[in-house]
């Protein structure tokens, strides 16, 4: 199995120690120096250009003046919370150390140790040890120990005695037995320093510890010889030797490293820590920078699946076949690529709020749909709200084109390509599915271009395309998002529909006439639970579940069974959901517990498929005779760290279906039935202008994706922002015929009466294209803005030829603009750049030459004009030297 | 050297203007258009990747070319243009069919000699392959096909394949296009002593007939 490395998505920090001990002061002297130190590493660990971690994978209990007890339980609540998902931990503890009684035990001092009873009062080594062992048990961990030790406290030591000491009490508390090889998914390492004569471990200026300053040092410059990335902690700490050896060659204290538990291999050798010496680190970080402020970059951004985790050695991935395809097409794509796991993605806020922004600004977006895991459904219904670019949707595992597949309702016309090795085996070419990758973008970005309603998604138009009339929200009826398997049809429509109503029907005194911010609210009547299914409409499907996802104020997504199509839903409702409109995830309460217990037995789990199959029909309420059983399990172990990521951004409210018999694992709710169902509706109790607030379903995320897509928007792909010109030019050019070909553009060409209807409006759109370009600018603003003018004669040159086949008057004028167009460009650009006499006092030169030819023709032509043509034409250019050039 | 696509692009917008010239009258204005387009797609005859569309595009500017000198009258020079033209697609029907019709037009009698005649069978051969497969809604292919059959003295397969000229979808410009030819060619057929020449010269008066009828 491939192992993950540490991203700052995945790794959490924890900062312990203190400045100061007011109950131990004589013994334990405070200093700037450690507060200095620990927000050091702090602004270190939370600065963008250096390991960038999120501010929330950030635990600071550095100067906490909370008991030990309590500093452990916080650390310990924060990583039961936090773990899930995550890969590293890093722990850093600065101040004084000290070891106390006939065992030596090892404590770490805190603001509140006391001189005293420094044994309970301070943290000890071996309970740090145990709380990390327990609750980060999955992850690699790096502790990094700063220590002072008082030298008035050991008589009999000497400083290098007493390191010595320390770092063996430190390791045997963190040791596990067992010694493994590779890339270790779980281990400790330590660095720490250990000296020989030195009692100070303060920087002469006091201002960082030695060690920290060092360590700092080695973080903020990394290693200009060591081309690669990422520096290990053996490699980080030679950096930090090299910078004490140098600063203070006779005291310096010596770092070490110790594995104590390296079970399945040395967690040192992990490259953890950026190399920020090396360019291209700082040029993928300036394009990170840049991406997130440039509002026209291209990108093509690549949602990754959970599969492509689990992928074994030599099985083809999407991130190497994208890649071919990116490397066959060269230019700024390649250059301008991002990939990002969908689980990732949705690890927390921030990192969520960035993956749309991409979604918005990115021209190609490639999904992973292997599975259609939540998350990617989620972002695949956002992307198909937010951008009219390529959006391409790719299976792996062992899909081969062609292959029945139970795609889910909503994409089921979308055109899917596959990544899969067996594609690339048998029948077809090696390397398949990277040209197949790489046609689709060549092909999408054209056809993005030429046609005028490009689509490969297909909310992007529904959700647009509102008929007059049908544009203002509804309040009438509630909109339910859910799975259609018979199972629940039966099992959780049916409850939910009565319950729903009941809570609705509590609240129908609200329903009164009033406005908020728009939306009406005067049904008198309960409004109606409806089904995507139960929406009665004339029009297609497809639009009409848009229109209602887009129109409904009040919209449930109920994630039980985790279905794709309600993930798609979701991801277009929240996409197109204002502020004052609500979007409440839900699911049945049992799911979601029992979604907790497979996620936190997942080891156990795969280990043992009893325990799975168990789960699985409680989870389910699907037998293991059943065909899906086995599918749908797997799934489920698949998909559960990325479902925890969602439960625990989008906190879907509980609601409680036919009470379970004999389930050990569940817990009934300590609220009501009908407590929980009012919740979900809650929309319509709250006050107008409250809509706003937080709460009751209504986390930050459902707004925040509304907000961000609002200012991210890429205007120019809004239907009404495209130039009316060019708007009419792709629509005619639809229906131009190639003169050398001569093939019908219309479906039945034999009917003449269809040909001359649809010649007319074909030739009646340039002709509209042309007089508005004509009347919307000035002669001076198409010569100087070349993109204008190539467009302008692009028109010209056809239109002319339309229009003289019918009537040759109506032609003429159109063809004279274009020739005299063809000679004023070159002159305008001489008369610009050059004065007068720049270019006629040397009569043999090339430029004089090449002015009087243009102004001849152009004289020659314009005598041709009609006169009202000419005279905008002859004042441009009178303009610009102030006399008369053309006679 | 320049990007291959944006020549094209290039060659594209200058057939465009050529065609406007033409259509005005211009025609010296077109012929240069012609050639700058021709120059710069020469260098890329050979390329690999678009060595199909580039000599297509040739074929296609020397055909122009060849049919401005024939507005013209240069007979010779329109010759020359369209043998150019097959040099790099030997089955471009238009540049086919205007390369066997070129020295008819100079001496009629030239329709009864046996090189001519096999042009013509040849012809015949490649362009009813091509409307059998992918050039089968082409209008222009249909009228090629027609008049190597009214040259070759059968009518009524003449008059099929101008029936299915007008069924793909031919326009009255296109219909105009091909009666222009027709007439031109009937002029100098009418000139002839020839029986066998008179024969075909009252076929082509007679697809004249029908094309007229047709073109609206």
């Amino acid at each position: 199995m491939e192992v993950e490395g540490p991203t700052p998505q995945t790794t959490l920090v924890i900062l312990l120690g203190a400045s100061e001990w007011p109950g131990a002061a004589t013994n334990f002297p405070a200093s700037e120096a450690f507060a200095n130190s620990a927000s050091g590493l702090e602004k270190y660990f939370l600065d963008r250009k250096g390991f960038n971690l999120p501010k929330e994978n950030l635990l600071n209990l550095f100067d906490s003046t909370s008991e030990p007890s309590q500093i452990i339980t916080r650390m310990d609540t924060w990583l039961a919370s936090n773990a899930k998902g995550m890969t590293d931990l890093l722990v850093y503890f600065v101040g004084h150390g000290h070891l106390e009684g006939r065992q030596s035990d090892f404590l770490l001092l805190i603001r509140s140790s006391k001189k005293e009873n420094l044994g309970s009062t301070s943290l000890r080594m071996d309970g740090l040890a145990n709380t990390i062992k327990g609750r980060a048990r999955n992850l690699r961990c790096i502790f990094i120990l700063d220590c002072c030790f008082a030298a008035s406290a050991y008589e009999s030591l000497q400083q290098g005695e007493l390191d010595r000491a320390a770092i063996r009490k430190a390791t045997d508390a963190l040791a596990s037995p067992g010694e493994g090889t590779g890339t270790p998914r779980r281990g400790i390492s330590l660095l720490c320093s250990s000296s020989s004569s030195t009692l100070s471990r303060i920087a002469p200026d006091e201002s960082y510890t030695m060690f920290t300053e060092a360590l700092l040092y080695a973080l903020n410059h990394g290693n200009a010889r060591l081309q690669q990335q990422y520096l290990n902690l053996f490699e980080l700490a030679v950096l930090i030797d090299e910078f004490l050896h140098k600063a203070y060659p006779d005291k310096a204290p010596k770092p070490e490293v110790h594995s104590p538990d390296q079970r399945e291999g040395v967690v040192a050798n992990i490259p953890f820590f950026p190399n920020l010496a090396t360019q291209s680190f700082r040029n993928a970080q300036d394009a990170i920078g840049k991406s997130e402020l440039s509002e026209d970059t291209i990108l093509c951004y690549v949602i990754l699946s959970e599969t492509e985790r689990k992928l074994k050695p030599g099985q083809d991935s999407l991130r190497s076949t994208v890649e071919g395809a990116l490397n066959l097409l060269g230019g700024s794509l390649k250059q301008k690529k991002e990939y990002a796991f969908a689980t990732d993605i949705v690890a927390n806020l921030d990192t969520y709020e960035i993956a749309i922004k991409k979604l918005c600004r990115a021209e190609v977006v490639i999904f992973d749909i292997t599975h259609f895991e939540p998350a990617v459904m989620l972002l695949l219904g956002i992307r198909s709200v937010v951008r009219r670019g390529v959006t391409i949707t790719s299976v792996g595992a062992v899909y081969v084109i062609g292959d029945l597949i139970d795609l889910p309702f909503n994409i089921k016309e979308v055109n899917i390509t596959s990544h899969s090795s067996q594609q690339n085996r048998g029948d077809n070419e090696e390397n398949w599915s990277t040209y197949i990758i790489r046609n689709k973008i060549q092909e999408g970005l054209h056809q993005l271009q030429t046609l005028p309603q490009y689509l490969d998604l297909p909310a992007f138009d529904a959700v647009r395309n509102l008929p007059p009339g049908y544009r203002e929200p509804d309040p009438d009826k509630v909109l339910l998002l859910c799975s259609y398997s018979k199972r629940y049809q039966e099992i959780h429509w049916n409850k939910l529909k009565h319950r729903l109503r009941e809570a609705l029907d509590i609240k129908k005194d609200l329903h009164s006439t009033r406005t908020a911010k728009g939306v009406s609210r005067s049904t008198a009547k309960r409004p109606r639970v409806l089904r995507v299914l139960d929406l009665v409409s004339p029009r297609l499907v497809s639009p009409t579940i848009y229109e209602a996802i887009r129109r409904n104020v009040l919209c449930i997504a109920d994630w039980t069974e985790w279905r794709p199509n309600v993930f798609f839903e979701l991801g277009v409702r929240l996409a197109v959901t204002k502020p004052e409109a609500f979007t409440v995830s839900i699911i049945e309460d049992r799911q979601e517990q029992l979604m907790k217990l497979v996620y936190d037995d997942l080891e156990a789990i795969k280990k043992d498929s009893t325990k799975a199959d168990r789960f699985m029909q409680a989870l389910a309420r699907i037998e293991p005779e059943d065909p899906d059983f086995r599918a749908i399990r797997d799934r489920f172990n698949l998909i559960a760290p990325q479902c925890m990521r969602l439960l625990d951004l989008f906190r879907p409210l509980p609601y409680i279906c036919p009470p379970p018999e004999n389930d050990a694992n569940y817990t009934p709710p300590v609220r009501s039935e009908l407590d929980l169902y009012q919740d979900i509706v809650h929309y319509y109790k709250c006050e107008p202008g409250d809509e706003s607030k937080v709460g009751k379903g209504r986390e930050p995320i459902t707004v925040r994706t509304y907000e961000i897509i609002e200012e991210e928007i890429d205007v120019n792909g809004e239907v009404a922002a495209t130039p009316v010109y060019v708007e009419l030019l792709r629509t005619a050019q639809l229906f131009e015929i190639e003169e050398s070909e001569g093939r019908a553009a219309v479906l039945y060409p034999n009917n003449g009466r269809l040909k001359r209807t649809v010649e007319r409006g074909t030739t009646n759109r340039y002709l509209a294209a042309w007089y508005f370009i004509s009347n919307e600018h000035t002669i001076k603003e198409i010569i100087e803005d070349d993109k204008l003018l190539n467009i302008y004669q692009d028109i010209g040159d056809v239109l002319s030829r339309r229009l003289n086949a019918i009537n040759h008057k109506q032609a003429k004028p159109v063809y004279s603009m274009i020739q005299v167009l063809e000679d004023l460009k070159p002159l305008y650009s001489i008369m610009s750049k050059h004065t007068e006499e720049e270019v006629v006092t040397n009569k043999e030169s090339e430029l004089f030459r090449d002015y009087e030819d243009i102004k001849a023709r152009l004289t020659r032509r314009l005598q041709a004009m009609q006169p009202e043509q000419a005279k905008p034409i002859k004042e441009l250019v009178r303009s610009l030297w102030q006399k008369e050039v053309l006679s | 050297m320049r990007d291959v696509k944006e020549v094209l692009m290039q060659v594209k917008r200058l057939k465009d203007k050529a065609k406007a010239n033409r259509d005005f009258g211009d025609l010296e204005e077109a012929l240069d258009h012609l050639r700058e387009a021709t120059g710069l797609l020469e260098p890329h005859a050979e390329n690999t990747e678009y060595r199909t569309k580039i000599r297509q595009e040739l074929a296609d500017c020397y055909g122009m070319m060849g049919g401005i000198y024939r507005r013209q009258g240069k007979l010779e020079e329109a010759g020359n243009k369209y043998r150019r033209g097959l040099h790099y697609e030997d089955d471009d029907s238009y540049n086919l069919s205007n390369s066997v019709v070129i020295p008819i037009l100079i001496d009629p009698l030239r329709l009864e000699s046996q090189q001519t005649k096999t042009r013509i069978e040849d012809g015949i051969t490649i362009v009813q392959e091509q409307v059998r497969g992918r050039r089968k809604d082409e209008w222009w292919a249909w009228a090629d096909l027609g008049l190597f059959n009214l040259l070759q003295g059968n009518k009524k397969a003449a008059l099929e394949a101008y029936s299915q000229f007008g069924k793909v979808g031919a326009r009255p410009q296109d219909y105009e296009s091909t009666i222009l030819v027709l007439n031109n060619l009937l002029d100098k057929l009418q000139t002839a002593g020839s029986p066998s020449v008179k024969s075909v010269a009252e076929s082509v008066e007679d697809a004249i007939i029908v094309l007229n009828k047709n073109r609206t």
